[in-house]
């Protein structure tokens, strides 16, 4: 008998709980991980796509070449922003929205074009321009490297060892 | 489980078991190396006379590197403070069955797990049939091998089977069960007689999907959803079994921060067992009441990670979050507050005579049952088994932390209930001690370098029980092998023994008061989150 009076006192203590939610909005807490937005400051380095446990991020190269796409689906999205930790552009900025559902799948994606760096030697696409200009800023300055893309660059290495070998077992 | 002979050292125990190729670790993990015939014989003198006992086994495949599979035999030396590590090299794919000279239910599970897994055949084994997976699965294909087919096989349907005598089915999808599983009881009248379990209807292969897919630093996001409730716990015993193995030293302050946030998720989920299991027995008003205070610690863990329970905040080497000072001890005062109420509600709910008549001297576990068998956590301390990680092989800041284990001898479900609650109360004062003591400094060491084919292994006490992680490091960033064993996986077996003799409508009680998590031990990845 007592414990039923225990309980029913403390079901009166604690009242009311349900919120009248959604007819009056219940914020989630500033330190809520909602789905990360891209920002104009993003410059299409692709380091985010490495990153992102989930695969819910993607660099693809469209058009011919003509477009590089960096896209993000809330669908795949974990929230655990490593895009943010790694963006060196800050470009990645955390919301507190939780209310994702949509009847518009195209809702739930987020696109942001970037004009493609071409190779100076085979002139395939490899990165943004964006990325290019802001590399040689931090290192101070375009360098030959920069221009070509990783296939062409490991030729050349390998051709300007190549030609500095004299004699040696191997031709 | 008898005291070891006083005196007793590792030396003198490797010696005792025949076991010579011998290393410690970091963690106090020691690998030994045996040949297929005297391994066994070694695991077999480790469990029966040491004060060490077997924890789980697995395998690994190591074809491509040394030419033959591993079996590893885990044991938890307690009074050591060491796990040892059994490790046989099988090179003709069969070796001598553990479990048939045990007769262990943990050692009977993980030798089959191994079975379907990788196709090592234990001779002598006594499982019958499949474990984990369906079926109707191909013989030849064992998915973990590294020579696996990437895609699935396509299954046939799967034969009708009957009953086989008057089996009463509960589950696989059971309103008093929440998760899938199979129990079928054999009953006499009202009386459970006899126990089949069938589970792993969610088993998806998540170690090989992390093994396959994943970057060694990406994969503590895939562990903590291996389970709805206490996902920091695999999160955190990855991290460390990964910082082990590449040998990485992790900062002070987020030593303390993963204890903070473990103590936070260990008090949410015992007062969701403790809810469940008034639920289970009939008592909705106090489910309702505790679920209510437990609302408290899970705001207080969005207030500090960004998330009720998928806390996104381990890494290898330290922890993604920062809190500064205030913050911590707000969160501690409200979570120790919000704890200490629930359990004075909790127990008060005792008083009403209905809950505690379908609590007390229900599902009894014996002592020497629990500790052969390998039951973990809560489930073996309220069977009078005094272990517990924190305490034994202490880990995180736990060597810096005092706290008290309880133990209870009864082994019925009310022991099983209090227990937990005690537990809570601990965990409130752990915490204190967390917000006074914690240190000021880096949260994160990046500063290491992925080693290849370096082994590491974890293990911490979940809400549930002990819980292993075992990786093996693999080339370009990526993990040759990541073995995961939740502690419901030993102590769901055990369910056999607690409900033999018992009515049916004490099976509902009995299931819910180990806490199984199903969905860590079939180890699916689980999108809903809970509460």
């Amino acid at each position: 008998m007592v414990g039923r009076l225990t309980a029913l006192l403390a079901a009166l203590r604690t009242g009311r709980l349900t919120l009248p939610y959604p007819y009056q909005p219940a914020p989630a807490p500033r330190s809520y991980r909602g789905p990360p937005v891209f920002l104009d400051d993003c410059i299409g380095c692709g380091a985010c796509t490495y990153a992102c446990p989930a695969g819910a991020l993607s660099l693809r190269y469209l058009a011919g070449d003509d477009v590089v796409v960096l896209e993000h689906s809330v669908a795949r999205c974990i929230f655990c922003m490593l895009c943010a930790d790694v963006c060196p552009m800050e470009a990645v900025r955390r919301t507190s929205v939780y209310e994702l559902a949509t009847d518009n799948p195209a809702e739930l994606v987020q696109r942001l074009e970037h004009r493609p760096a071409h190779c100076a030697d085979c002139g395939a696409a490899y990165s943004t321009l964006r990325a290019v200009s802001e590399a040689a800023g931090r290192v101070g300055g375009i360098q030959r490297y920069m221009l070509r893309c990783p296939g062409c660059r490991a030729v050349e290495v390998a051709s300007v060892i190549a030609s500095s070998r004299r004699g040696g077992g191997l031709a | 489980m008898r005291d070891p002979p006083p005196g007793e050292t590792l030396a003198a125990l490797l010696r005792l078991a025949g076991l010579r190729d011998c290393r410690e670790e970091g963690g106090g993990v020691v690998y030994c190396r045996a040949g297929a015939g005297e391994g066994i014989r070694a695991a077999a003198r480790l469990h029966e006379d040491s004060g060490c006992r077997l924890t789980t086994c697995l395998a690994y495949d190591y074809r491509l590197v040394d030419g033959s599979f591993h079996v590893v035999y885990v044991f938890d030396c307690p009074r050591l403070g060491r796990y040892i590590d059994i490790d046989i090299a099988v090179s003709d794919s069969s070796i001598d069955s553990l479990a048939a000279v045990l007769e262990t239910m943990q050692c009977k599970w993980c030798e089959w797990e191994i079975r379907d897994l990788y196709g090592i055949g234990f001779r002598g084994h006594p499982g019958r049939g499949r474990l984990v997976l369906p079926d109707s699965w191909p013989e030849d294909y064992h998915p973990l091998r590294k020579d696996a087919p990437s895609r699935p096989p396509r299954l046939e349907r799967p034969a009708r089977r009957r009953a086989r005598g008057p089996g009463l089915p509960l589950g696989p999808y059971h309103p008093a069960l929440h998760e899938p599983e199979y129990f079928e009881l054999e009953v006499e009248g009202e009386r459970v007689k006899g126990v089949r379990y069938r589970g792993f209807f969610v088993y998806r292969g998540i170690e090989k999907l992390a093994e396959d897919r994943f970057r060694a630093e990406q994969v503590p996001f895939l562990a903590e959803r291996i389970c709805g409730i206490c996902g920091f716990v695999h999160s955190t015993t990855y991290c460390m079994a990964f910082e082990r193995a590449v040998g990485i030293e992790v900062p002070e302050r987020a030593k303390y921060l993963r204890s903070m946030l473990l103590e936070i998720e260990r008090i949410h989920s015992h007062l969701l067992c403790t809810a469940v299991m008034l639920h289970a027995a009939g008592y909705d008003t106090g489910f309702m009441q505790l679920m209510a205070v437990r609302e408290e610690v899970m705001s207080v863990a969005e207030e500090l990670t960004g998330n009720r329970k998928t806390y996104s905040a381990n890494t290898p080497g330290g922890v993604r979050i920062d809190p500064d000072d205030s913050l911590v001890r707000e969160a501690v005062e409200r979570v120790s507050r919000a704890a200490e109420k629930a359990v004075k509600l909790a127990r008060s709910f005792l008083e009403v005579s209905e809950v505690y008549t379908r609590l007390e001297g229900v599902g009894v576990l014996g002592r020497r049952d629990a500790w052969r068998h390998g039951a973990l956590g809560p489930v073996a301390r309220a069977s009078g088994i005094d272990v517990d990680v924190r305490r034994d092989h202490p880990y995180a800041a736990y060597g810096s932390l005092e706290f008290e284990v309880p133990v209870r001898d009864e082994g019925d479900c009310l022991a099983r209930y209090l227990l937990r609650l005690d537990e809570v109360l601990e965990s409130a004062s752990i915490l204190r001690q967390i917000a006074r003591s914690i240190p000021r400094g880096p949260v994160v060491n990046r500063d290491y370098d992925y080693a290849e084919l370096r082994v590491g292994q974890a293990a911490s006490e979940a809400p549930r029980g002990e819980c292993i992680h075992y990786v093996i490091t693999g080339v370009s960033g990526r993990l040759w092998r990541w073995k995961v064993r939740a502690p419901s996986y030993n102590n769901i077996p055990l369910l056999e023994l607690m409900l033999k003799g018992y009515l049916v409508a004490d099976a509902p009680v009995i299931i819910s008061s180990i806490d199984p998590c199903f969905s860590c031990t079939d180890r699916l990845i689980r999108v809903k989150r809970v509460g």
